[in-house]
């Protein structure tokens, strides 16, 4: 993984050093609340219902074991033990005080980590494919060009006060797990006809209030021009971007407005007379990065050793977890192992300070030391051998870690809502542990399928409910608590928007009318047939139905 | 009366004041420094102002403006100011570099508006050399924001190296 030089290292810590000033000038009074809002958002700090929340970016998800551990010392330091991971792949913290921050951020500094810019209106942290360098369907690794990518973002000077926030995604994989498509700018690394590598730049995906689908604005854009061209991306938004109105501002709005073709053609007449300049990235640096994502040595001998088949058949357990939570690697003989951070009785994506330790250590133990966490919400081991997988799974086991419902309905994603977030309509933890307590045959979960469930709390739609199989969506009516329920939705390679099946639904109703749509799919799906494969077969009609009935 | 700006990361008293010229206002007074807006100059042209009787000749942009219909009017200027009506509309980031760096503007870029201390860095890489601070900031005190950061990741009007340019 990357490690950083002096250059990097000397500027996040000057970044934490800046970070104190401001913290002392708004202390002394220098600064008024509203000065000092911008400052902190473009360092994570959000000031949410009960106290101070610090968002920590975790570039495109990928972690070190001493990273880990780090993060579970400033969770028992300076919060109630515990972190959240969020929907971007970072992690948040719901307790810190304010005084305390910039030394928080000197101990993240201290890891090659920092907050920068996992806030406010400007370039967020990167996110990217959570298989990256271990998926069998993937054209070559992104996670170089997301570092390349994060180094120039950082600390934009043009682009720090753009019209509103701006998420960037990578993959380099046929199956889109990055949601590439619903990012302002989503890139996929592809070949052309010449065998060349390059991307293909999708802008104006997202998700909040108006969900769009992001649509290409270049078929193939050579590598060497990834900073070229976004800087054009990012000047062409600066300059007309909405700025009268929030809820208008992102960049979707504005292709959208202009149509992609007027879009990509100032794109690229700006992008003219900047694509030869200092921005041109030369092959050496590509190396240079390159060199840190260099698939490690492996064990020969991975292969040989397939005894873990032998213990599923005796181990019930084992073997759930083995079909659940245990993926394909492309090197034979390892696997991906998804760490569920869905158990019942705990909020989706939360993670204890010990759990962090014991998790770090198993990846020390099985797994080159790298954790990543994904947009799911859930943490992976990316390189477990074969014949590990016992013992970790027993290890897991052991600190409630081995929760065998990953892709099932149980390994929802959720937003913090109600119980941390001052923009919620809803409780959607409340919500998560229903559905938990209804849904708890695994049977009857692995019978339903790869599901995806998403809740959001609010239209600011930080739970994806648009891209849910099954969304759900937390509105006020009249100061009760309800629930739009949308059907059809996906963030992957067939990406579409859900649709409203009907009326909002009362809290204490939502998780009967769950039970209904599934019902409905048990009932009407065809040999093999997923959740979103027969509702696209069949229709809203027949959920509807069953779930308004009667 | 003077007003105290930085210029050039260090903090100056200008002894005159520029006025903002406002379609309909009579003549400028003689000796007196004047910032015509671009879209008056675009439909008037400068000619009414005598360059010879005004102290300094400048124009002033907003956000609104494209900066490449400035450059006819360079060689009759002294200054050309962006305005941020507000510190959180960054238009004028890419105007300044669009200036220095398209257009070749080699004269005062001068920004007005809300200017607050953690912005001066940013501003000054996009091309800004005087900077007006909002009224009741210190300039003083802020002179440090431009030592914040001793490396910079990105070219910009300061630097035309990226950082790997020099790894
Ligand atoms: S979706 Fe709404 S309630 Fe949930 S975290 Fe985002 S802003 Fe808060």
């Amino acid at each position: 993984m990357y490690r950083y030089d002096h250059f990097d290292s000397t500027l996040v810590h000057e970044r934490v050093a800046q970070f104190r000033d401001q913290v002392n000038r708004r202390m002394e009074g220098e600064l008024s609340e509203d000065e000092f809002r911008p400052l902190r958002l473009m360092n994570g700090l959000y000031l949410q219902r009960h106290a101070y929340m610090l968002r920590v970016a975790i570039p495109y998800g990928l972690l070190s074991s001493v990273q880990l551990h780090k993060l579970a010392h400033i969770a028992r330091t300076y919060d109630k033990d515990y972190g959240h991971i969020t929907t971007r792949q970072n992690i948040q913290y719901n307790w810190p005080k304010l005084q305390e921050v910039p030394d928080l951020l000197d101990e993240l500094a201290s890891v090659e980590m920092h907050a920068i810019q996992t806030s406010g209106n400007c370039i967020r942290n990167i996110s990217a494919d959570h298989f990256a360098g271990i998926a069998a369907d993937e054209l070559e690794d992104p996670r170089p060009y997301c570092e390349i990518m994060r180094q120039w973002s950082s600390f934009h000077p043009e682009f720090s006060y753009l019209p509103r926030k701006f998420k960037v995604a990578f993959t380099g994989a046929t199956n889109d797990r990055a949601a590439v498509r619903f990012h302002d700018i989503g890139f996929r690394i592809v070949e052309n006809d010449e065998g060349e590598r390059g991307f293909e730049v999708i802008v104006g995906g997202g998700l909040g209030r108006t969900p769009i689908v992001g649509q290409v604005v270049r078929e193939f854009l050579p590598k060497q021009h990834l900073l070229s061209y976004s800087e054009a991306i990012l000047r062409v938004y600066n300059l007309h971007g909405r700025r009268d109105n929030k809820y208008k501002a992102r960049i979707k709005i504005l292709v959208k407005s202009l149509g992609v073709e007027e879009f990509a053609r100032q794109v690229e007449e700006e992008w003219e007379h900047i694509k030869g300049s200092a921005l041109l990235l030369e092959q050496a640096e590509i190396d240079r990065v390159k060199a840190f994502f260099a698939p490690p040595e492996r064990n020969p001998d991975a292969l040989l050793d397939d005894s873990y088949l032998q213990a599923a058949k005796e181990n019930s357990r084992f073997s759930r977890w083995l079909k659940r939570n245990v993926h394909q690697h492309k090197v034979p003989g390892y696997h991906a192992v998804t760490i569920s951070l869905k158990a019942p009785g705990v909020p989706p994506g939360d993670v204890t300070a010990d759990q962090m330790d014991q998790i770090a250590e198993l990846a020390t133990k099985y797994s080159l030391s790298r954790v990543v966490a994904t947009h799911e919400q859930n943490l992976v081991l990316t390189d477990v051998e074969s014949k590990d997988l016992v013992a970790l799974f027993s290890a897991l086991d052991d600190h409630k870690l081995a929760t065998p419902n990953v892709g099932t309905l149980a390994d929802m994603i959720c937003c913090p809502g109600l119980d941390f977030c001052a923009l919620a309509n809803s409780g959607s933890i409340g919500l998560a542990a229903k559905i938990y307590d209804h849904f708890d045959d695994l049977d009857y979960l692995y019978d339903l399928g790869d599901l995806k469930l998403k809740m959001s709390g609010c239209i600011n739609s930080c739970g994806h409910h648009h891209v849910g199989h099954i969304g759900l969506l937390g509105i006020d009516k009249r100061g009760e608590e309800f629930y739009q329920l949308l059907l059809g939705g996906s963030a992957s390679d067939d990406a579409s928007i859900g649709k409203w099946l009907g009326p909002a639904i009362a809290q204490d109703d939502v998780v009967d009318a769950l039970d209904a749509v599934v019902k409905t799919y048990v009932d009407l799906r065809e040999d093999g047939e997923a959740f979103l494969e027969t509702y696209r077969r069949v229709g809203p009609e027949p959920f509807k139905e069953r779930v308004y009935g009667n | 009366m003077a007003t105290r700006v930085i210029k050039n990361q260090e903090v100056v008293e200008e002894d005159f004041i520029w006025q903002v010229f406002e379609a309909g206002q009579d003549a400028p007074e003689e000796g007196s420094s004047v910032l015509v807006p671009l879209t008056y100059a675009l439909e008037h042209g400068l000619d009414q102002f005598d360059a010879s009787s005004l102290a300094k000749l400048g124009l002033i942009l907003t956000g609104d403006d494209n900066p490449s219909e400035a450059k006819q009017f360079f060689e009759r200027i002294d200054c050309i100011a962006v305005s941020f009506p507000k510190f959180a509309d960054g238009r004028g980031y890419s105007i300044g570099r669009l200036l220095r760096e398209r257009f070749g503007w080699q004269g005062e870029l001068r920004a007005v508006g809300q200017i607050l201390h953690d912005q001066l860095l940013y501003l000054s890489r996009c091309g800004f050399d005087v900077l007006e601070l909002e009224e009741g900031k210190d300039p003083e005190r802020a002179l440090k924001a431009f030592k914040v950061f001793s490396v910079n990741y990105q070219p910009a009007v300061d630097s035309d190296q990226a950082i790997y340019h020099r790894r």
